[in-house]
């Protein structure tokens, strides 16, 4: 129960020349915590709402629990959805805002009750059921607003950027609440963020969507370690990936990422693609995250070709760790050092990448190499 | 208590001032309307007029219900008339247009826009310009001398459709797909979420509905040939515009002045808070 399945899904509006959503194509599994990710305007709530009934499908077929669901309206589909804004009817007390779902289906009085107190339990509002919407503070309003959606029971969860509204605390806790809460109730999850945090922390799986188009469905880890393409790659992280332009070269059976400055080794899980697809060997883009850039005062006893000289533009310091941003070239990489490595504005230093942990992509397309190469 | 007095500005003081000095300017024809009723014959032509009574009397109600007991039809069928038109006129009103309002601003559909344009275009007819027309329908119709040929004119309030789309659609579509998620049907939406967040709204059409049925003489002159089926405003008017150049009717004139009024203060003073909050609510969302 609670299994979803987009078969080719498109949606057009009307007077625009691209769909908002384009061929999306995935299946989600029954107890799936799935998170729609992406920047504004990709698509992802316009998915949901899709999923929610809410938009009418115009081209491909979705499926909720195996059954064709397209033409079924909101109500029919065992569905609970929780919005940005809460949506909390504000002539209603919690009580009522909560029971209306069950009192629509028609269950039993007492039945109502005490999944309204259940609920209420859960979540903590148990004292609140008497006030109206107005009345409570938006960590509170988010609690109904999940409440009205638990206490209906559905196969789906479906939530909107439920969390958006909060301020900064209040969404960490509210977050690992939802995560808890997934796992206690062990529905399906359909999650839709802007936050790239949030879905690492969230999701059992995440899809990433640009322009209406999945660009990457993975794990959290393997999203992070392995991003399908630049747009993935540039998205998930924070700070973001740092990208090098250049080219790659074969040099006595060895490959090598060449620009003007560095000429770096390239780790053999690539040579398979290079050797399988010659045509790839020609421009390409080197992604590097913060923390596999290495940053040193003096020239270790490394090797010559890897590293380069640069210098330190700004310093940025989380607390946990410290951001700093150099100069290689024309280029600005930020790295990750400890905290307590303090560097001075301007101060010269030799950079380095961890090679087995950096990434390459098609400089045209944008399409992850080791990606291509497993495929091959 | 003190801080907050400190902080009120010269500005606000001002403004304070100027208000309050408004209201009562405004205030004064009601003051004089509620003391005129009652004041007896010499006073009513007491030259400079005086806007308090100082000898009340009830004698003008007197020579009024005097009046109207004499009349073909009793005093009391015209209040009953005008009592029924204007509690249908209301409720009707209220429904259609709450109906209208709401379909026309959270539903999209063919012609919506045109539809609207139309609703404000037809804002800008003087009632008197569509007279004839009306006339035409409602005899068209067969629905002289009946309370529908008294309700129908006022049937389609563009005003109160126009007012209502605007409250309505402030309303967040959130919400409405919350019902529909839940499980209301489109009546279910309507009745449980969208009726009662539009009270403030209601209210402000309520009032000027009923001012503007209460005072209508039109349906009761053009549409109304039977003198049972007219209303009490019709009635009035008429003594008033028989009273116009004669002395011994002032005092009737005075009292059914005031009996007029008398409803409309009541609807107003009872739906006024709401009507307050329209205003505070259209500036924020």
């Amino acid at each position: 129960m609670g299994s979803i399945t987009f078969s080719h899904v498109y949606k057009h509006y009307k007077g625009e020349s691209r769909p908002a959503v384009n061929d999306f194509h995935l299946s989600i599994e029954e107890g799936e915590f799935l998170v729609l990710v992406g920047p504004s305007g990709c698509g992802k709530s316009t998915t949901l709402r899709m999923l929610a009934g809410l938009e009418e499908i115009t081209e491909g077929d979705l499926y909720i629990d195996e059954k064709f669901v397209n033409y079924v309206s909101p109500k029919d589909r065992d569905i609970a959805m929780v919005f940005q804004n809460y949506a909390l009817y504000p002539n209603l007390s919690v009580y009522e805002n909560i029971a209306l779902g069950l009192k629509l289906r028609k269950t039993a009085k007492h039945e109502i009750e005490l999944r309204v107190n259940r609920v209420a339990k859960i979540l903590e509002i148990s004292h609140l059921l008497e006030r109206k919407p107005s009345q409570l503070s938006g960590g509170q309003k988010q609690r109904v607003a999940l409440g009205r959606a638990i206490a209906r029971e559905p196969q789906v969860f479906l939530m909107d950027e439920p969390l958006s509204n909060l301020d900064a605390k209040l969404r960490a806790q509210t977050r690992a609440e939802i995560i808890k809460l997934q796992s206690d109730l062990k529905r399906t999850m359909v999650y839709v963020t802007h936050d790239q945090v949030e879905a690492m922390t969230m999701g059992t799986r995440i899809v990433v969507m640009k322009d209406g188009i999945i660009q990457q469905v993975a794990p959290p880890r393997q999203l992070y370690d392995e991003p399908a393409n630049l747009f993935v790659a540039g998205f998930i992280g924070s700070p973001q990936m740092n990208f090098l332009a250049g080219s790659l070269v074969r040099e006595n059976g060895s490959y090598y990422f060449l620009n003007k400055r560095l000429k770096l080794l390239v780790p053999e899980r690539y040579h398979r693609h290079f050797t399988a697809k010659p045509g790839s060997l020609r421009n390409c883009v080197m992604g590097v995250r913060p923390e596999h850039v290495l940053l040193e005062r003096e020239k270790a006893e490394l090797l010559e070709d890897e590293f380069s000289r640069c210098f330190v533009e700004m310093t940025e310091v989380t607390g946990a760790d410290s951001y700093v941003y150099v100069k290689v070239g024309d280029k600005t990489v930020i790295g990750r050092t400890e905290p307590e490595t303090v560097f001075e504005k301007e101060e010269k230093l030799v950079i380095g990448f961890n090679m087995n942990k950096v990434h390459f992509f098609d400089e045209e397309t944008g399409v992850s190499l080791a990606a291509g190469g497993n495929e091959a | 208590m003190l801080r907050k007095l400190r902080s009120v500005t010269p500005f606000q003081v001002m403004l304070v001032t100027i208000f309050t000095a408004l209201a009562a300017f405004m205030s004064l024809p009601i003051i004089f309307i509620l003391n005129h009723a009652f004041k007896p014959q010499n006073e009513l032509f007491l030259f400079p007029p005086r806007f308090l009574v100082q000898n009340p009397t009830m004698r003008n109600f007197e020579s009024l219900i005097l009046h109207a007991s004499n009349a073909t039809v009793p005093f009391t069928r015209y209040l009953f008339n005008s009592l029924i038109v204007a509690g249908l006129t209301l409720g009707t009103v209220i429904i259609v247009s709450t109906m209208a309002g709401y379909v026309l601003a959270k539903y999209q559909f063919h012609f919506k826009q045109l539809i609207l344009a139309l609703i404000t275009l037809s804002l800008m007819f003087a009632p008197e310009t569509v007279g004839i027309p009306r006339y035409l329908i409602i005899s068209g119709l067969g629905i002289n001398n009946t309370y529908f040929g008294h309700i129908l004119p006022a049937l389609a309030s563009p005003i109160a459709v126009f007012m209502l789309v605007g409250f309505i659609s402030q309303i967040p579509g959130e919400l409405l797909e919350a019902a529909k998620i839940d499980g209301a049907s489109h009546l279910g939406i309507f009745a449980k979420i969208v009726l009662p967040l539009s009270t403030p709204a209601i209210a402000t059409i309520s009032i000027f509905t009923f001012q503007g049925v209460w005072g209508d003489v039109e349906t009761s002159t053009l549409f109304m040939q039977e003198e049972t089926m007219r209303t009490l405003a019709f009635y009035v008017n008429s003594l008033l515009s028989g009273l116009q150049n004669s002395v011994a009717g002032q005092n009737m004139a005075a009292a059914a002045g005031l009996l007029m009024f008398v409803p409309n203060l009541i609807i107003f003073l009872l739906f006024q808070r709401r009507v307050l909050e329209t205003m505070v609510h259209s500036g924020i969302k």
